[in-house]
């Protein structure tokens, strides 16, 4: 039992801290959502308007899929091969943190592009 | 009380089974399509078939984040845990791709296009509405992949350590209601004027 309870303490201390790759993991994430957010707030700004039809089927739309997938894949491999010898980088607390707030940032850019205040106010008593 | 069976072969076998149907019902909503020669309903079928199965799929994660009985029962709770994550990220994935399937027929300037229709009934459901799903889904392939990579990497450990746990249980908890909230904004519209071929 007390075996036990020393290797569950032990997993405990090494996971709060967590290592290079997986903190690779979460900004690359990161900086994938908020590049949705910018380039959907630019897309019907020259040049990028021309620049994010990756297709003429697909509009702007096409162009914000492939380069935010793009920007995930490689910011990834990057900050992977950068930071995978780091026993640890940060902890998992503010990784989920800022990851949320990369979230957060991108919907409110999102609402504001896409003109949600506009909605908002029709329910705003005259 | 165990939300899984005691035995890792059958864990095995009920995943095999379960992913099998999951597999064959694809199959068949997109035969049926090709039959009654609705391509694009079979494939916008199989866009919901798979936005339901994401949303049941982390629901199932979570219960086994909570429930697992990590101490008799390591090897099935992290199977489980893998395939049902794994099971997710792959579904996003068929979820943007019949999505975008999906927008290059609604976004058709023809003025018997969905978009041409709900922007004469009601302008609202096209933008925000709608813009807002397709652009807030994008991130659905990195939520889940993030979410997948951390089940992998730490395999048993997201069962003993609290605070790794937590953080899973919160992740995949935002992830589904964001998700029922961007399936709202697809709701709207489809109400209105659903794709067609």
């Amino acid at each position: 039992m007390e075996s036990k309870t020393t290797r569950i303490k032990s997993i405990n201390a090494s996971v709060y801290g967590v290592s290079g790759s997986i903190a690779a993991a979460f900004i690359a994430c990161s900086i994938s959502i908020i590049s949705i957010g910018i380039l959907t707030a630019i897309r019907h700004t020259f040049p990028f308007n021309d620049w994010l039809v990756s297709h003429i089927l697909l509009g702007q739309y096409g162009g914000i899929f492939l380069y935010s997938h793009l920007i995930w894949i490689v910011s990834w491999i990057l900050l992977y091969f950068q930071l995978k010898k780091r026993i640890t980088f940060g902890n998992i607390r503010h990784w989920v943190i800022s990851f949320i707030g990369s979230i957060l940032a991108t919907t409110l850019i999102m609402m504001y592009v896409l003109n949600w205040m506009g909605v908002f106010a029709l329910f705003i008593p005259r | 009380m165990y939300l899984i069976n005691d035995t890792y072969y059958r864990t095995k076998f009920f995943l095999t089974f379960v992913l099998i149907g999951i597999f064959f019902t694809s199959v068949g909503i997109i035969f049926i399509g090709q039959i009654l020669g609705k391509q694009i309903e079979g494939i916008m079928l199989i866009h919901d078939f798979y936005i339901i199965l994401a949303l049941i799929t982390g629901s199932i994660f979570i219960g086994l984040l909570y429930f697992a009985n990590i101490e008799y029962q390591k090897k099935d709770a992290v199977l489980l845990a893998k395939i049902s994550t794994l099971t997710a990220l792959i579904s996003v994935f068929i979820i943007e791709i019949t999505g975008t399937i999906g927008y290059i027929e609604y976004r058709s300037p023809d003025v018997d296009s969905a978009k041409s229709k709900i922007k004469q009934i009601f302008p609202l459901a096209h933008s925000p509405m709608f813009e807002t799903m397709e652009y807030a889904g994008l991130i659905g392939t990195m939520w889940t992949g993030l979410i997948t990579y951390i089940t992998w990497y730490f395999k048993e450990k997201i069962f003993i350590n609290n605070v790794l746990k937590n953080a899973l249980i919160v992740l995949t908890f935002l992830a589904i209601v964001y998700a029922l909230f961007i399936s709202f904004m697809g709701i709207v519209p489809t109400k209105i004027a659903s794709v067609q071929g």
